[in-house]
């Protein structure tokens, strides 16, 4: 792992994955979505509002593997203080608050014509909803530090504290949501995860999943380029002023 | 394409899912095609300061 | 020991000084208790059900207004510094100035929540559970709070980061603490909900000194 640490070696190890990490996520999620929309049959119970589940789904898989990311880049880069895990942590953050806000309203749209309703107060959207809290607080602390080094370890720190709370965030919801319990609400949720799903409904939802993550590490090295190339100029900048 | 009673939550879904991800998609190619211009700005071909 | 002591009383002083100390949050939290009937109607069964709930967000919002002035005021005037210097541990300072903050917010509210609760009509039942849930409950808005106090230390403008930070942090107070209160006013018995309220309090007993500390060294260094 520290081997590609060097930002050369990082550059040139992203720079040669970059174009099979676009192909395969335009590939898999475009077939994905396609099938999704017009290939696969409706729902026997949710009809066709089923669709809304093969990017619902993954975009919730995207907002918590993100998260896990970012915990693993900012405990790297807190314990090793190296300077491209923090940049890892601070680039993957935006995607990952972009798909959980996806999450959110696709679910949300999902449950107006299924639980008759745009949002109701459950277990699973409020924590998903405090989990983009956490990724705006993380992303408020990089931009109002100015000083890199000491915004990389502010916003660790808060990563790092805000995974030790995700469970006992997501116990307290759940232990909240049976005692609010709402009569009217029909549960899906065996709908939504069975590992009984027809195979034809299965292989879409699997490709855009595994599209999205391809396109999550395709915009990551994306982005940690520009953000190296960034301080590059930045040297540069000072560099020719000094002289 | 008509999902009957669904029509509009699934496409405005889809939508909401290309206006997102197509937004960051968007805005890290364009962030690294103007980073990319700046520094070509200042380096020569074998990327050494001009 | 003594040392922590000192700093306790200091900042205890210094709140009484030049902030008015308690009263000032007391003064919010009685606000906002005669907004909650302006804003939904004076409706006394509606606001007698919501009574529990509310307070305990009311209290979650009171101590947010100080935390920004917790690191702040010291980061400014150099004695953090001092303080990172001294003989106490930076994460002993943290719980010691954490202490203070709740002495001068989450106590007086919680000393306060019967009357306010008297004035929202909430039910007999629950003031006794209400008062205590808040005395277990409401040290975590202080202790947890420290952590996002000291990350946006040195700030200038952190105060509305800092309630982004923080936030996600006393969810599950809230719940805990509010759904203690909601069990005892429908008869159930509050016992697992305070279980649960103090084992989260305990863990931001030590979680916030901890990750506190590690914050402001950041900003120290």
């Amino acid at each position: 792992m520290l081997r590609f640490a060097n930002p050369k070696k990082f550059l040139d190890l992203s720079g040669a994955l970059l174009p099979w990490l676009w192909l395969g996520a335009i590939g898999l999620m475009g077939w994905g979505l396609y099938a999704a929309l017009f290939a696969t049959p409706a729902d026997y119970q949710q009809g066709d509002s089923v669709r809304i589940m093969y990017i619902h789904v993954p975009s919730a898989w995207m907002a918590s593997f993100i998260y896990g990311f970012m915990f693993i880049a900012s405990v790297v880069g807190l314990v090793w203080k190296h300077p491209l895990a923090d940049t890892a942590a601070k680039e993957a953050a935006p995607i990952g608050a972009c798909f959980t806000a996806a999450c959110l309203i696709t679910g949300s749209l999902w449950g107006k014509p299924t639980w008759g309703t745009y949002w109701i107060w459950d277990a699973r959207l409020t924590s998903v909803l405090v989990l983009f809290f956490l990724y705006l607080g993380y992303m408020g602390v990089w931009a109002a530090i100015e000083d890199r080094a000491k915004a990389a370890r502010a916003a660790a720190i808060l990563c790092v504290v805000g995974v030790i709370n995700i469970p006992i965030i997501r116990f307290s919801v759940e232990w909240w949501d049976t005692l609010h319990q709402g009569p009217s609400v029909v549960r899906f949720e065996n709908g939504k995860l069975a590992p009984s799903i027809d195979p034809s409904m299965l292989w879409p939802l699997l490709a855009v999943a595994v599209g999205c993550t391809l396109l999550f590490f395709a915009l990551l090295f994306v982005r940690m380029r520009t953000d190296i190339a960034r301080r590059r100029i930045r040297t540069l900048m000072t560099m020719k002023a000094a002289a | 394409m008509d999902f009957g009673k669904y029509t509009w939550f699934v496409w405005t879904s889809y939508g909401v899912f290309a206006l997102f991800v197509g937004g960051i998609i968007v805005a890290t190619l364009r962030s690294a095609a103007r980073t990319r211009r700046q520094l070509e700005a200042l380096t020569d071909e074998q990327g050494r300061p001009k | 020991m003594s040392a922590f002591l000192a700093l306790v009383r200091r900042d205890l002083l210094l709140s009484f000084r030049i902030g008015g100390g308690p009263f000032l949050g007391l003064a919010f939290f009685l606000t906002v208790t005669a907004m909650l009937p302006l804003g939904v109607g004076a409706k006394l069964n509606l606001l007698g059900e919501a009574a529990a709930g509310f307070l305990w967000v009311a209290a979650a919002l009171a101590s947010l207004l100080s935390l920004d002035r917790l690191f702040q005021a010291d980061a400014e005037d150099g004695s953090l510094d001092q303080l990172a210097l001294g003989a106490l541990p930076l994460e002993f300072a943290v719980l010691a100035k954490a202490i203070a903050h709740w002495l001068t917010t989450g106590l007086p509210l919680t000393l306060a929540a019967p009357v306010l609760a008297l004035m929202l009509n909430m039910p007999e039942a629950g003031y006794a559970t209400l008062t205590l849930s808040l005395l277990i409950g409401s040290p975590v808005f202080s202790l947890a709070g420290a952590i996002g106090a000291a990350l946006t230390a040195g700030l200038r403008r952190g105060g509305l980061l800092l309630s982004l930070l923080v936030l996600p942090l006393f969810v599950p107070v809230v719940v805990f603490g509010a759904g203690a209160v909601s069990a005892a006013i429908n008869g159930f018995e509050p016992g697992a909900a305070f279980l649960f309220l103090g084992a989260v309090s305990l863990f931001s007993l030590v979680l916030g000194p901890v990750a506190g500390a590690a914050a402001l060294r950041i900003h120290l260094s």
